[in-house]
């Protein structure tokens, strides 16, 4: 099975001469399908870079990138918005949904932007919403709503329409623990339906959710954690009952 | 950990015998920390010696035998649970002291030395969390405890990053040890 | 498709919320319609029609036969060829005491094509002998009401009506009934017909044919008012554009700033899959919006102004107006054009905003702004054209405007000003540095925010150049106004009526007139009465009625070889007389016969014996035909041979005369037995004219509120 995100080598430089800055160096990540991978790191370690760079939102300077089989190099901008609109569903840490449309107008937007019609959108869209038990909120606008509920409109977003890629930079950043916990159960929900989820955080619990940690330091990965084995080997053994 | 005082809080409840005293404590608290029924009654005579629970049967020793809570035990628990505990002196963590006594040594990286236990510990939250993440909604008791052990496994490295970036900004040569002495190192504060 | 209309729908939605953060753009916009709207509503109005003269006929047919069989036979001769016409006959009467004649009118009020020509305001039409009708300037003149009385052509007339021609408020006559009129002295007809038609009218019944304009003579023009009209109001139109050109500049600037605004959430549209023409689409919906409603707003605010003030505008325009007939399709052309002017304003920052990167989006930096040498560079560059085509466009000497150069200077320093902008921008915050925290924060808030004060700037300083132009071009308007016979503060009473033959009163009566005339300036502000006289030669002398008149010498120019036309009648100039133009006695030449400012090959004329060339000192005198403009000195009267006599007074007030000062010094010179010559309403209008344009114009930029 191919991979659904895969960096190989990939290298991001800002800048000539004096104001030169290496973002990343030579990063290799790969991603399979049901899988919620955890990039952690200081800041300034590159983590967003490397997030923007896998989501065709920004252009490497060295190195590789394939979603779901597909080198991003060759795509002129407008595939690449196509990929964005079918394949990529991205969370920012704040300011996700647009103003000016109500919470299903905002999680059914990509699939407008693909030539769905309206009311096949607003379908996939509640059916979204109802998945994540916000669909009585469907009508409403973002500044009627609480940062948890934003949160997690900007995930249905980043999930309708059968997407396969989820990027997430600082997901919970704006929330409090209660709403971050949610939101990160909703990835990994996501993840387990067949998504891949990358997930960008400086947070160790909330990377801690993911099935796989990896570490950046200086735009460089130095580490990464090994599978978890399954919880029992936590407990203490039981005295017999 | 105070297991007199989680023992009187389930005998303010109303009176128990002492089995089922270990029962309640086990399944209250996720049944990650399993009691010894010689300690539980132990833990009994001394509360009992010391007025704030009484037996039917001062004499008798059975596993029928019922507990209650006085009213003195009834007001030691009251302050107990408002009171917050101590401030102690940071106890001796084997991380910090790996920490510190790794800068000077040559041919070691410290940064290396935390990013190992950075991964070590987040591997640890990570079972933590999957454990939580399987657990039904309802175990409560449950999720205190795993929330008390990733908040204090964060908080490590919380403090791993900070030492991170700490000792990033020094110069490269000279480790803390023998840093132009600061005018007067203040001493940390023991309270007993 | 679907994409599109969810972009466009969440523009729509976008304007809804935050149209407040556009007021600006939406104003401006709003204004340069309305003023468009009522500018061209205006044109469209003030524009004189041939309907005056020609009522609803293609031609005019003047025929002046002196006898009267004649004439009717030719109007017989017409009507034969022709059928249908409208017949109008006219004579012209003394007005006692004026200088101008009255002209006697015989026209039906029902005629054929001659109904747009005539228009009863009070009273009722003339039917039986001794009735007349006047107009309003007529009433005034000889005093007179409906009921009174007045002698005309030597008989009495009862006044039943006060008549008006609604097309040319001007053309001021007394109608009278034709049955029982006097046999006029000439005739116009009124015809409709082709060209061919008219061109083959027989020779025995001719007369000078005038076609009507705009009709081209092809083709049996219908509506050639409205095409008159609409062609003015189009090019009143095309004027506007222009100014929608400058104010879609600024509107580009607040489309910038709005483009600024919603970087953030553009880039979040981007990185949900929007491509850059939908990110285009975005701004270039918004500027539809914004001109859609300016256009609404505009055009309502236009037509609610037009309504309110277009009947005011009727004496300027010298015709009545209907308010209600408006070029329908040009004010839809405008909205049209409102809404195509803001759209293609939103293009180029919505090109600029779709190239950004997307990331850059997101973080929602303002970008580093441009540096401001090249503008500047460009803003001295226009500035110095401006300036340059002000100084050129108006001339004080010769008190004239060029209206066309004084409106490119204007448009070149009011360009200037929003290019110049970020250089003084950057000059105020560098200045800051010791200012209050407050304006520290806001001069440094807007040097970084380059687009927001652009388009600031650019608003206040088209508001600031709206007031200077209109001073600039009313300040041109006053110098266009040097026309006419004499100015609108001075009177010319002559002894006699047949200029240039001077009578010779005894000098009794010539001091009664001059006390008359003393006597009547004396109730006007701060009069100078000067005593004019002329040269004549004691040898010639003419008899008329018994009284001997005097040739006074005239100043002519040779145009041919036999012909010399008479540029004025040459007064001495006395102390008095030099004074009061100005002109200091001790700089005139003792050999100069003549003092003028006419150019050419002048002669004296009027002289019985062969014109001589006179000896020319040139001088500046103001260009009143009527008032002295040439003068002849003593020295020039000793050498040859001529005697001094009195011709009349020139009575000038300081503040310009009202029509019942006017009148009154009528009555004062035809009871005294001279006549008094007074500025010519002609002259007078087309200075508004002029002025009207050049306003029209300037409301096409904006009022200022």
């Amino acid at each position: 099975m191919t991979a659904m995100l895969e960096l190989r080598r990939v290298s991001k430089v800002y800048g000539s001469g004096p104001s030169r800055v290496q973002a990343l160096c030579e990063v290799d990540l790969t991603v399979d399908g049901g899988e919620l991978v955890a990039v952690m790191g200081p800041s300034g370690s590159g983590k967003s870079t490397l997030l923007t760079i896998a989501g065709s939102l920004e252009e490497l300077s060295a190195g590789e990138v394939l979603v779901d089989g597909s080198a991003l190099a060759g795509m002129t901008r407008n595939q690449r918005a196509r990929l964005r609109r079918r394949l990529i569903g991205y969370v920012f840490q704040d300011f996700n949904l647009l103003a000016g449309l109500t919470a299903v107008e905002n999680v059914a937007l990509p699939l407008e932007l693909d030539g769905l019609g309206q009311h096949a959108a607003r379908a996939a869209g509640v059916a979204a919403l109802d998945e994540l038990g916000l669909a009585d909120q469907a009508d409403r606008f973002p500044d009627e709503l609480s940062g948890g509920e934003r949160q997690r409109i900007a995930i249905a977003r980043a999930v309708v329409g059968d997407r396969r890629l989820l990027l997430a930079d600082e997901p919970t950043g704006a929330l409090d623990s209660v709403n971050g916990e949610a939101v990160m159960r909703l990835l990994r929900a996501a993840c387990k339906r067949g998504v891949a989820g990358v997930v960008v955080t400086h947070d160790a619990q909330l990377a801690s959710w993911a099935d796989r940690v990896v570490f950046l330091r200086d735009g460089r990965a130095v580490d990464q954690t090994a599978r978890p084995p399954g919880p029992e080997s936590l407990l203490a053994p039981r005295p017999g009952r | 950990m105070s297991v007199r005082h989680a023992l009187l809080a389930l005998l303010s409840e109303g009176p128990k015998y002492g089995l089922q005293l270990r029962q309640e404590f086990e399944s209250r608290t996720g049944e990650v920390w399993p009691l010894n029924v010689g300690q539980v009654y132990t833990t009994l005579q001394r509360l009992e010696r010391d007025g704030l629970v009484e037996s039917d049967d001062p004499e008798g020793d059975g596993p029928q035998k019922g507990f209650r809570i006085t009213p003195t035990g009834g007001r030691e628990l009251a302050e107990w649970l408002r009171t917050p505990p101590d401030t102690v002196a940071p106890p001796r963590d084997e991380l910090v002291i790996k920490v510190l006594v790794a800068l000077p040594v040559p041919g070691v990286d410290v940064h290396e030395v935390i990013q190992v236990h950075r991964r070590h510990l987040v591997e640890l939250m990570q079972h933590y969390t999957h454990v939580k993440a399987e657990a039904s909604d309802r175990d409560v008791g449950l999720a205190l405890v795993v929330d008390a052990e990733l908040f204090r496994l964060e908080a490590v490295v919380r403090w791993l990053d900070a030492a991170d970036a700490r000792l990033t900004s020094l110069p490269a040569a000279s480790p803390v040890a023998t840093s132009a002495a600061p005018a007067r190192r203040h001493r940390l504060e023991v309270r007993p | 498709m679907t994409a599109r209309r969810a972009v466009v729908r969440w523009a729509w939605r976008l304007f809804r919320r935050e149209w407040r953060q556009q007021l600006l753009v939406l104003a401006l916009l709003t204004l340069a319609v309305a003023a468009t709207i009522f500018g061209v509503s205006a044109t469209y109005n003030l524009v004189p029609s041939a309907d005056a003269r020609f009522g609803t006929a293609t031609h005019r047919l003047e025929l002046d036969r002196a006898d009267r069989r004649g004439l009717d036979a030719q109007v017989a001769a017409v009507r034969a060829w022709f059928g249908t016409v409208d017949v109008i006959g006219r004579r012209a009467v003394p007005v006692p005491g004026s200088v101008e004649p009255l002209e006697l009118r015989t026209q039906d009020p029902q005629g054929a094509y001659g109904r747009p020509m005539l228009a009863l305001r009070a009273g009722r039409w003339p039917s039986a002998a001794g009735e007349v009708a006047v107009t309003d300037a007529v009433a005034a003149t000889l005093q007179t009401q409906v009921g009174g009385t007045v002698a005309l052509d030597r008989r009495a007339r009862t006044v039943v009506g006060v008549v008006e021609n609604p097309g040319d408020l001007e053309d001021e006559f007394a109608l009278v009934a034709r049955a029982h009129a006097d046999p006029p002295t000439a005739v116009t007809v009124l015809v409709r017909a082709t060209a061919e038609r008219a061109a083959a009218l027989p020779a025995d019944a001719g007369g000078r044919l005038e076609a009507r304009p705009a009709c081209h003579g092809a083709v049996l023009c219908a509506t050639a008012t409205q095409s008159e009209r609409a062609t003015a109001a189009a090019g009143a139109l095309a004027l506007a554009t222009v100014v929608l050109l400058l104010v879609a500049l600024i509107a580009a600037a607040g489309f910038v700033v709005v483009a600024q605004r919603r970087l953030r959430q553009l880039g979040m549209l981007a990185a949900v899959g929007a491509t850059s023409r939908h990110l285009r689409l975005v701004l270039l919906a918004n500027g539809a919006t914004v001109g859609a409603v300016a256009a609404v707003a505009g055009t309502a605010t236009g037509l609610v102004a037009w309504l309110a003030v277009g009947g005011r505008l009727e004496p300027l325009a010298g015709h009545r107006i209907d308010r209600l007939q408006l070029p329908w399709w040009l004010i839809g052309a405008t909205m049209v054009l409102a809404v195509v002017t803001a759209t293609a304003a939103a293009w180029w920052p919505a090109r600029t905003v779709a190239r950004i990167p997307v990331t850059v989006a997101l973080s929602a930096r303002p970008p580093r702004p441009k540096p401001a040498h090249r503008s500047a560079l460009a803003a001295g560059l226009l500035l110095v054209i401006g300036v340059a085509s002000l100084a050129a466009g108006i001339d004080s000497v010769h008190d004239r405007a060029n209206p066309l150069l004084v409106i490119a200077g204007t448009m070149a320093i009011v360009l200037a000003i929003p290019l110049g902008s970020p250089l003084a921008i950057r000059a105020a915050a560098a200045a800051a540095g010791r200012s209050p925290v407050g304006i520290r924060l806001a001069l440094r808030d807007l040097a970084r925010h380059r687009a927001r004060s652009g388009a600031a700037l650019a608003a206040i300083s088209l508001g600031l150049a709206i007031p200077i132009a209109i001073v600039i071009a009313a300040t041109a308007a006053e110098h266009t106004a040097g026309e006419g016979n004499l100015s609108d503060r001075q009177l010319l009473f002559r002894i006699g009526d047949a200029e240039p033959l001077v009578p010779e009163p005894p000098p009794a009566e010539l001091e009664r007139l001059g006390s008359e005339v003393d006597w009547f300036a004396a109730t006007l502000d701060q009069p100078a009465v000067i005593a004019l006289q002329v040269a004549v030669n004691p040898a010639d002398r003419e008899g008329r009625n018994g009284q001997i008149l005097r040739p006074a010498v005239v100043l002519g120019r040779q145009v041919s070889e036999h012909t010399v036309r008479d540029v004025g009648v040459l007064y001495l100039a006395t102390p008095e007389l030099l004074g009061s133009l100005g002109l200091d006695p001790a700089t005139i030449d003792p050999r100069a016969d003549v003092l003028t400012g006419q150019t050419g090959e002048l002669r004296f004329a009027n002289l019985s014996g062969p014109g001589t060339p006179p000896t020319v000192q040139p001088i500046q005198l103001p260009a009143y035909t009527s008032a002295p403009t040439s003068l002849v000195t003593s020295n020039g009267l000793r050498r040859h041979g001529w005697q001094p006599r009195p011709a009349g007074w020139l009575v000038a007030a300081r503040t310009p005369l009202t029509g019942a000062q006017v009148a009154r010094a009528r009555q004062v010179a035809a009871d005294a037995g001279m006549t008094v010559e007074a500025r010519d309403h002609q002259a007078q209008l087309t200075a508004i004219r002029t002025g009207a344009t050049a306003t029209g114009l300037l409301l096409a930029l904006g009022s200022w509120p």
